[in-house]
């Protein structure tokens, strides 16, 4: 149950002053969010970069997962792209749409112009996974803990001035 | 090619037609109302490319051409459905007429991670070539396709399309490592070499149904490696004769990264029946290419061994290639390949050759 003025982070209820100060020291940490009611709490990387990847296209409890992107032309799209799959934007690109040609996946990911389109689309979709900056997070959609660890602790691994190694 | 116009071209047309609207449409979702997950339109690409060609062979002068032009459409039906068309034109090589094909129409019914089915025509999954690339030439880093995976129409000596229902997954209880493909479908008709390539979709001449298991190992933690195989079966109806068993091994080693590309498959093609001997043909390649930024080169051995007493394609014959090339991609969707071949055919050995294609998706 979230309780109003707070923020379900990882399924723990802080409140939005606890929130907000660690906020102000990790506010260039990427979260990872999905509908409240999915069951999931956990992802690790290398899941995360399977769903964003579509090798795993369903949640475990069998809901079809819908992945989301920012749109083009947006820096944080570039980010996301290269924290969570360790790629760059083109390469990503040629990934998804080489799945597609493939008939793996269908037409891909879903592009969300803004932040707050990001909240309203996985607040409404069960199977939604989005991502938004830390410091824009609010009660209508639950946070992932990546590698066992929320987006406000110094260890988290989605941190957009980390930087991660090719995959090649 | 076989050329079924009217048929053809109405869908390209279709597809075209369809497009605009329905991609504006998507674009209108995604900007205004993204607080759904209704169906996503379609999705449409093309892919695209111009060509050259000179070789020491004085009868074939260099020559400027078109390569295939593939349109690809996607959507999603359902959350858990979605269709896809892959609809191919180009210029015929014996006049100046542009033949198209139906290449590929699927529809696909995603029930889990594990269970896949889907329904159509589409690329058998002998092996990993034939459905890693299809017809986008822009996804292939060297000019052209291994001689083995050739399509029906260029001579080529599989089944490389087919109609019937697919089955694809994850393994259950192996994570994602292992993999499987179960393909069963009308099979080709070896009739004609040259311009068959849509004979399964009119129908199975015998009603024996061709049948492909396929499996694929991705060792966890070893990045992008795979590691696989399939088996291809049919029985193939040959006039004056007794059937053909045509069964089709085939093993491979990918591992694709952005930068590094190393792949090498072995074929092997067994003709029995009819109380004829057994014959065996064996085929594969090798290739390996590494991108420095936006450029990348390539090596490719390719080699069809053809006994001249094998059924249906024989008159292929033998092949061996070397191939060295330089690929460059100055911009995202577009690249240029050239290449020097060295080839070994039938009726000419050393055939020095260099090819240069200019490949583009929009």
């Amino acid at each position: 149950m979230i309780l109003a003025g707070a923020t379900a982070l990882g399924g723990l209820c802080l409140s939005s002053q606890q929130v907000r100060a660690q906020q102000t020291a990790t506010a260039d940490a990427l979260a990872i969010i999905v509908h409240r009611s999915n069951p999931v709490d956990e992802l690790s990387s290398a899941q995360l970069k399977r769903i964003y990847m579509f090798d795993m296209q369903n949640w475990p409890h069998g809901r079809k997962i819908t992945v989301m992107v920012r749109e083009k032309g947006q820096p944080e799209r570039t980010e996301a792209i290269r924290l969570i799959c360790g790629i760059a934007e083109a390469e990503y690109e040629r990934h998804v749409l080489l799945q597609t040609f493939r008939g793996s996946l269908g037409p891909g990911p879903r592009a969300i112009q803004s932040v707050s389109a990001m909240l309203r689309f996985v607040f409404n979709v069960p199977g939604a996974i989005g991502y938004i900056p830390v410091d824009q997070i609010d009660g209508s959609v639950k946070v992932l803990r990546i590698d066992g660890l929320l987006p406000t602790e110094p260890a988290y691994p989605l941190r957009r001035s980390q930087r991660v190694g090719r995959d090649d | 090619m076989r050329s079924r116009p009217a048929i053809s071209l109405a869908l390209a047309f279709a597809l075209v037609w369809l497009s605009p609207s329905r991609l504006a449409a998507q674009a209108h979702d995604e900007q205004h109302d993204a607080a759904s997950d209704q169906p996503s339109g379609v999705m449409l690409r093309a892919f695209g490319a111009v060509e050259w060609a000179g070789s020491q062979q004085k009868e074939t002068p260099n020559s400027f051409g078109l390569g295939q032009f593939a349109l690809f459409a996607t959507s999603n039906l359902h959350e858990r459905v979605s269709v896809l068309a892959e609809v191919v034109m180009e210029a015929s090589s014996s006049d100046t007429r542009v033949v198209t094909d139906l290449e590929r129409l699927q529809i696909t019914f995603r029930f889990s991670d594990f269970l896949n089915l889907s329904a159509g025509r589409y690329h058998t999954g002998i092996g990993y070539y034939n459905a890693a690339f299809h017809h986008g030439a822009y996804f292939e880093i060297p000019i052209g396709r291994p001689r083995v995976f050739a399509f029906e129409d260029e001579g080529g000596v599989l089944p490389v399309h087919d109609v019937g229902v697919t089955a694809r997954g994850i393994v259950p209880g192996t994570g994602a490592t292992l993999r499987y493909v179960a393909e069963v479908g009308n099979g080709r008709d070896f009739a004609t070499i040259d311009d068959s390539e849509a004979e399964e979709a009119h129908g199975d001449p015998n009603g024996a149904k061709s049948t492909n298991l396929g499996l694929s190992f991705r060792p966890a933690g070893s990045g992008n490696l795979e590691l696989g195989g399939s088996y291809y079966r049919d029985t193939v109806p040959r006039s004056g004769s007794p059937a053909v068993d045509l069964h089709i091994g085939a093993a491979y080693a990918v591992y694709r990264t952005p930068a590094v590309e190393l792949m090498a498959e072995w074929l092997r093609l067994q003709y029995s029946g009819g109380g004829a001997p057994t014959l065996v043909n064996n085929a594969g390649y090798a290739q390996a290419s590494r991108a420095w930024g936006k450029w990348r080169p390539y090596y490719r051995f390719d080699r069809l061994g053809m006994d001249t007493a094998t059924p249906f394609i024989a008159p292929v014959g033998s092949y061996q290639s070397n191939i060295v090339g330089l690929r460059v991609d100055p911009m995202q969707w577009v690249g240029l390949k050239t290449q020097y071949e060295h080839t070994d055919e039938p009726s000419q050995r050393g055939i020095d050759a260099i090819r240069a294609q200019l490949v583009f998706v929009f």
